[in-house]
């Protein structure tokens, strides 16, 4: 029993310095990339991070869509910290993999847009993005810097 | 040779001093080894606390360790704090307000027994009156009125039988209130909904349903902290920090079944389970809450569980339970952090309450 105790003890501690909840990380390092002419295949996994606030460098899990020259992160109508970094300086970093992209994000607010994102986000991953106004949805269009 | 002072002292803070400090620690632990013992037989189960179980509901859950004995309205303290309230109120930045509860009909589904019956006695009830001839209207309503519905479980819902069938000196309820002290036929004594604060919540949906690309999780699945991750990094939310108080609303997508199929409803459901249910009272939430009956996985994919995130999260840490939410207009808006409003009818003795839960972003 005293063993069983020390094992709960010793997973415990290991357990509370793994990935957990909140996941939010500093600065992304990886292999740079150019942004590629289609970003199908390169935006493929569910999960990428992306890094804002360049002075004070902040990361975060998204889910991704990759359409052609377009790259998207969605955050819902959630204001989320990483949205607010965005509209201060729109210059990010993504890491895909370890590919690592640096790229300016843009609010999309095309409903037309919203439905070519919402149609590749259904058969990426089953669903459509749960937002009825483009307006109230922050949605980024990610893009090589200028 | 002859030891100085200081020699002595060494000695004692070399060698005496842990053996002695080893010997508090065993005869601390003698005791709670000892209680397991009786109870070995549950050792390793996931409702269990670690690998030891002291009773089903032991003495070390009393008196509450942040709201103290006696208290009587468990998490919803933490709406008496003004920076919890803040918070809450910090999450409003567009005007929007929308209700997260279902209506009342006599159609809508029940647990167990339970009855809804409104009536309009007259119809119109009185009247007419005065030269103007003004009538009017009451309701009757029979049910069990803390129960049905969108309801909202208070901390004297739910206890734990420790000792022997019907005894209710060992019948024990959040903060250790004792069923002897506290049942009543015309109300409960101690941990009545009036007890309770009123609600001012940051909330947070976590939209599991959407995160597993599903209309609706099966009856019995447990929502895992995968799951909430999974949640999270799709929502664009994975440094989602939760805060004390917080209202977790978690959306299964069982609300589909409301009225259009009530036996599939009431037959189980998805939920969380106990992995979900530490975080949660390790975090300190205020209320948790989804949009199914019991909030928790039913039937739990252990037998004898029975309702043991209920014991967990309302007995054992006195957060409250907001349950049969309406949550697909919420998620269909793509609204995951708001602020969370709801007062629990202050019926005197009542065990929960029906009402109107309601958030703002």
């Amino acid at each position: 029993m005293r063993m069983n105790r020390v094992s709960l003890i010793t997973a415990v501690l290991l357990c509370g310095c793994s990935d957990v909840i909140p996941f939010s990380g500093g600065v992304l390092t990886g292999t740079p990339a150019a942004a590629p002419a289609d970003w199908t295949e390169a935006a493929r996994p569910d999960v990428v991070q992306l890094e804002t606030r360049p002075g004070d460098p902040y990361s975060v899990k998204l889910w991704v869509i990759g359409l052609g020259p377009a790259l998207y992160v969605h955050a819902g109508a959630n204001r989320a910290t990483w949205v607010e970094h965005i509209d201060d300086n729109p210059d990010v970093r993504l890491l895909i993999g370890d590919a690592l992209y640096e790229l300016r994000a843009i609010r999309v607010n095309d409903p037309q847009e919203f439905e070519a994102f919402s149609n590749a986000y259904e058969i990426k991953y089953g669903r459509r993005p749960r937002n009825e106004n483009v307006a109230e949805a922050y949605l980024f269009r990610l893009e090589a810097r200028g | 040779m002859k030891r100085t002072g200081e020699d002595s002292s060494m000695v004692f803070r070399t060698y005496l001093a842990p053996v002695g400090l080893l010997a508090i620690l065993v005869s601390l632990a003698l005791p709670a080894i000892a209680d397991c013992d009786a109870y070995s037989e549950l050792h390793g189960k996931a409702w269990v606390d670690g690998d030891c179980m002291e009773t089903p509901l032991g003495d070390r859950w009393w008196p509450h360790p942040r709201w103290g004995a006696g208290d009587e309205a468990g998490s919803t303290n933490w709406y008496t704090q003004p920076e919890v309230v803040q918070r809450a109120l910090q999450q409003i930045e567009k005007g929007r307000v929308l209700k997260i509860g279902h209506g009342y009909e006599a159609a809508m589904p029940l647990f167990g027994s339970r009855q809804f019956t409104l009536r309009i006695p007259g119809a119109p009830t009185g009247g007419v009156l005065g030269e103007n001839r003004v009538i009017y209207m009451d309701e009757f309503l029979a049910t069990e009125v803390g129960q049905v519905g969108t309801q909202f479980d208070g901390l004297g819902h739910i206890g734990v039988a420790v000792g022997s069938d019907g005894d209710k000196a060992e019948m024990r309820f959040y903060n250790g209130f004792r069923g002897q002290e506290m049942l009543d036929p015309y109300g409960l004594k101690r941990l009545g909904t009036e007890k309770l604060h009123p609600i001012v919540a940051r909330g947070v949906l976590i939209d599991v349903a959407a995160a597993r690309s599903v209309d609706a999780m099966e009856a019995g699945q447990v929502i895992t902290m995968a799951d909430v991750r999974r949640a999270l990094e799709r929502q664009g939310m994975s440094d989602f920090e939760l805060q004390p108080g917080d209202a977790v609303l978690f959306r299964t997508g069982w609300e589909r079944y409301w009225i259009t199929d009530n036996d599939k409803y009431n037959d189980g459901c998805p939920g969380i389970g106990m992995e979900v249910a530490r975080w949660l009272a390790e975090n300190e939430v205020g209320v948790t809450g989804a949009d199914n009956w019991p909030v928790e996985a039913v039937p739990n994919p252990d037998p004898d569980c029975a309702f043991c995130v209920h014991t967990f999260l309302q007995t054992r840490h006195g957060i409250v339970n907001q349950e049969n939410l309406s949550l697909a207009t919420l998620a269909a808006k793509g609204v995951y952090q708001f602020a969370y409003f709801y007062t629990p009818a202050p019926i005197r003795g009542a065990t929960g309450s029906i009402g109107s839960p309601t958030v703002m972003w």
